[in-house]
């Protein structure tokens, strides 16, 4: 392909997916109320946001899940992911089918269907049936990131560090883990930021008791969107870039990672 | 050895109860009629399919599939050349360049469906603009273009990814055993590059269809109140008229669909259908 | 396809003046002179790192020189891409393509010189006969064993017919007993084609077993160019002596012309022209001693190993351990007597050897 048409095709695509970003930026320092008309630069919407209770809860049952779903997640992930990795090949095949299950089902069947299912067992809709939902698909993630990694590991490592006297836990602790540890980070982050992103499962898993972020957009695009909004969406958006720029810079440093697909 | 073993057996029952499980007690619902809060009261019924399969219904189906489809195409023609000059970069650049296109996809989803509500609206800077030359305002959203536009712009890098990565893993020694036995530059695309990252292809088009046929926020949000897709609808009958059941069958005859084509694209990709980016 | 003119010509088919190398500043290759004749195996030869895959990608086109020339029936073919040079290339891991069957993958060059579906037939055939797949057309890739891949690439190359084939160590990926296999079979593949191969390898014995004349390279510069007989006997310098087969370098004085001293004891050799009483190394291929109830040297076998037909043992003389090969049984632990003639010992000093003289 000739140069030019590249550069065009490559600065379009960019212009395409960062002008949506750039547009509510503007408009969080926008004096205005109203979109069309530019009055000036503004911090008021920050201010508003800042001491909006209704943000201020959905903040926190965005970043509580979230945070506590990485978590638990990550363990639950890892662990699963030790115990294929010594399990037979045919039983490591049929697990992970099942684990694609969540990630390849589209929002709305597991939305749905773990709505249904809270619903059978008479859950109480909430934090919690919110935070299960979002372990079990987090959980699928981090598996799917450190699989690979744990499959890079030579079993031979393993009997060889048997045979030199370790014991099961300074094999996990000693020669599985540290070989590990970059999937197991890049997992975290990446079930992280898939708790920050879901709308669709929460919004069927929280009920009317815990209105996140997400919800709470939801829900306000009906009856139209405060500025204030647009000031949340920079944060979050400046927020993630610089967590995910400065974990790439840890990785960039420690070790050229393979195509920067230990984020991606 | 015997003892982390056991760890498999814990997972395996976590995956049969809290993803397995939930899908199956959708499908049984979907068979049935009563109340689900008395599980004596409920029968077996055909029922729920009966009525998911009002014309009306079959309507916002098709019209569901053709706008996936047309996605899905956009996506694709986009895709594939900006994957292709990807691969093409120096390898600093390369990773830029893939951490750019997946870094909005790490923010909210909501808030970037949200953002285009901004663009596309009338007092959005494209009509402001268009205005000021005298072209007048244009209905950019609450139409067929403004949730296609929406489900490209959230879908687009699920295609460029597994395009990118299949052409990536592709042997440089390939191309120049190709050369070596007389391609030109077209026939190296054509013939070794195209087959060898088609897997990339269909992987891309599984990651896109699957999610646009069932979304309901964007054509919510950028199609407006009236807006109906088959995600709305299964949405509509869970969350407004609690007519689980019927919402149930619809979302079944949905699932089937999808594992129709998710079935074609795999045989299609030879076993090397890649289903998540990460 | 066009026959090139075969008229007698002084030049070799390939020739190579003056080629150097850098990448980063590094230098891989320096002055390279060479040149290969027609149906002749030439094998280059050298540890990794050499530059032996770099000079065979600069022949093949993939590669450019920094300097120097490249001729090819002598024309400059410097800048002609891989393609338009009559020579065609086996990769080291095949590069078969695997989205096509064997059939597609022989046919795929021929296809694109847009020859007839029954010439490329035939040509297919006749080339899958010479690697010994008849039969094997509608294979896929995947279900090839590593040998046979290894064939599937030759007859990809050969069916282009080729003036130059370049083999790039096509057999590092097989096990010892198909490689030994495959030897005598490139061997016979290379005298039915009647084309001139050139080898890259890093193993002695194939170099030697296969090769009408051998190179060997290290750190970019050519260390000997002759017959795998006098590579073997004749090293040029330690490093030749070294690399190929196991020899013992043993330090040494040379007395005079036809005389040397080594392990305290003087010996006749046939090498002159070294510097009186200089320091010298010694190389005595480990086959070459004689072992008996007397001898010049005296020793004691530290060890014995049966190696198939012979038994290698370990002897130290003085300080030094040797390696001595013998068909006769010895038992590690017993004392022995050593001696060598003339003509299997063989001068070497640190510099090279055009300046021996």
């Amino acid at each position: 392909m000739v140069k030019p048409l590249k550069r065009i095709l490559i600065g379009g695509l960019l212009l395409f997916l960062y002008l949506p970003i750039i547009v509510l930026a503007l408009y969080s320092f926008n004096a205005s109320e109203y979109l069309g008309r530019w009055e000036g630069f503004s911090l008021k919407w920050y201010g508003a946001l800042f001491s909006n209770a209704e943000i201020a809860e959905a903040l926190y049952y965005t970043l509580g899940v979230a945070l506590l779903a990485t978590i638990i997640a990550t363990a639950i992930g890892v662990l699963a992911s030790i115990g294929l990795f010594y399990s037979k090949a045919k039983i490591k095949k049929h697990v992970m089918t099942a684990n694609y299950l969540p990630i390849v089902n589209p929002d709305l069947i597991t939305g749905i269907s773990l709505m249904m299912f809270f619903v059978f067992f008479r859950a109480r809709f909430g934090f919690s049936t919110m935070l299960l939902a979002h372990i079990i698909f987090d959980v699928a993630y981090v598996i799917v990131v450190v699989m690979p990694k744990m499959m890079q590991i030579d079993f031979a490592q393993v009997e060889a560090a048997m045979d030199l006297g370790a014991n099961q836990w300074v094999i996990i602790g000693r020669v599985i883990l540290p070989q590990i540890k970059q999937g197991v980070l890049a997992g975290a982050l990446l079930a992280f930021t898939m708790s920050i992103d879901d709308f669709v499962i929460s919004f069927f898993t929280a009920g009317n008791r815990a209105t996140n972020l997400s919800i709470a957009i939801y829900s306000m695009a009906r009856r139209g969107i405060k500025p204030y909004v647009n000031a949340l969406a920079t944060l979050m958006f400046v927020g993630i870039i610089l967590l995910i720029f400065f974990i790439n810079r840890i990785n960039d440093s420690k070790k050229d990672n393979e195509n920067g697909r230990l984020i991606g | 050895m015997k003892k982390f073993d056991g760890i498999v057996y814990f997972y395996g029952i976590w995956v049969a109860v809290l993803v397995v499980l939930p899908l199956l007690i959708l499908v049984l619902l979907s068979f049935t009629s009563g109340d689900i809060y008395d599980l004596s009261s409920l029968t077996l019924t055909l029922d729920n399919y009966k009525a998911a399969l009002d014309p009306s219904y079959i309507g916002v189906m098709m019209h569901s599939l053709w706008l996936a489809f047309i996605t899905n195409v956009i996506c694709l023609v986009i895709g594939y050349p900006v994957a292709y000059i990807i691969t093409g970069l120096n390898p600093r650049i390369r990773n830029t360049m893939v951490l750019l296109i997946l870094a909005p996809m790490w923010s909210n989803f909501l808030l970037r469906t949200y953002s285009w509500m901004l663009v596309l609206g009338n007092n959005g800077p494209i009509n402001s603009v268009l205005e000021s030359i005298g072209l007048g305002t244009v209905q950019l959203m609450y139409n067929n273009f403004g949730v296609i536009l929406g489900m490209v712009y959230n879908f687009l890098p699920f295609m460029i990814l597994p395009i990118y990565l299949s052409l990536t893993r592709i042997d440089n020694a390939l191309v120049e055993a190709a050369r070596d036995l007389g391609a030109t530059s077209k026939d190296v695309f054509f013939k070794v590059k195209l087959p060898l990252s088609m897997p990339g292809v269909f992987s891309g088009t599984t990651l896109v269809f699957l999610p646009a046929i069932t979304t309901f926020v964007i054509s919510r949000l950028l199609g407006g109140g009236q807006y109906v897709l088959i995600g709305n609808l299964i949405e509509h009958k869970f969350m407004v008229q609690n007519d689980w059941q019927v919402g149930a069958a619809i979302a079944v005859i949905v699932a089937i669909i999808l594992l129709v084509v998710l079935g074609v694209l795999r045989k299609l990709a030879r076993g090397r259908l890649e289903l998540s980016l990460w | 396809m066009i026959e090139q003119p075969t008229e007698a010509r002084q030049e070799g088919l390939v020739e190579l003046h003056d080629i150097s190398k850098a990448f980063d500043g590094k230098p891989i290759l320096k002055d390279i002179n060479f040149s290969v004749d027609k149906n002749q195996f030439l094998t280059i030869l050298g540890p990794s790192g050499c530059g032996k895959t770099t000079l065979l990608r600069m022949i093949g086109g993939f590669e450019e020189p920094d300097s120097g020339t490249i001729f090819l029936n002598g024309k400059c073919i410097n800048g002609v891409s891989p393609h338009d040079r009559n020579i065609n290339t086996v990769f080291q891991k095949y590069s078969l393509f695997p989205h096509m069957n064997v059939y597609d993958n022989i046919a795929f060059g021929l296809k694109l010189k847009k020859q007839s579906a029954k010439t490329i037939n035939k040509k297919v055939k006749d080339a899958l006969k010479l690697v010994s797949l008849s039969g094997f057309e509608k294979r896929s890739i995947e279900a090839l064993s590593g040998g046979e891949q290894q064939r599937v690439a030759i007859a990809r190359a050969l069916v282009m017919h080729p003036q130059v084939l370049l083999l790039d160590e096509p057999l590092s990926a097989l096990d010892r007993r198909l490689r030994l296999d495959m030897q005598r079979e490139l061997k016979e593949i290379q005298v039915k084609a009647g084309i001139t191969f050139i080898y890259v390898t890093h193993d002695q014995e194939e170099a030697l077993t296969m090769s009408d004349k051998v190179i060997v390279l290290n750190n970019g510069a050519i260390q000997q160019i002759d017959t795998p007989d006098n590579i073997y006997n004749e090293p040029v310098n330690l490093f030749v002596a070294d690399f190929v087969g196991t020899n013992n370098i043993i330090d040494g004085r040379f007395i005079e012309d036809h005389r040397v001293s080594f392990l305290g004891a003087e010996f006749e050799c046939d090498d002159v022209g070294f510097v009186k009483n200089s320091r010298v190394h010694v190389i005595i291929r480990p086959e070459d001693f004689i072992l008996g109830e007397g001898g010049k040297l005296s020793g004691h076998i530290r060890s014995a190993a049966f190696k198939g037909m012979v038994n290698e043992l370990v002897v130290l003389v003085e300080d030094t351990e040797l390696i001595v090969r013998t068909t006769t049984h010895y038992v590690a632990g017993t004392d022995v007597f050593l001696d060598v003639i003339p003509f299997n010992i063989h001068v070497l000093t640190e510099e090279k050897a055009d300046e021996k003289v």
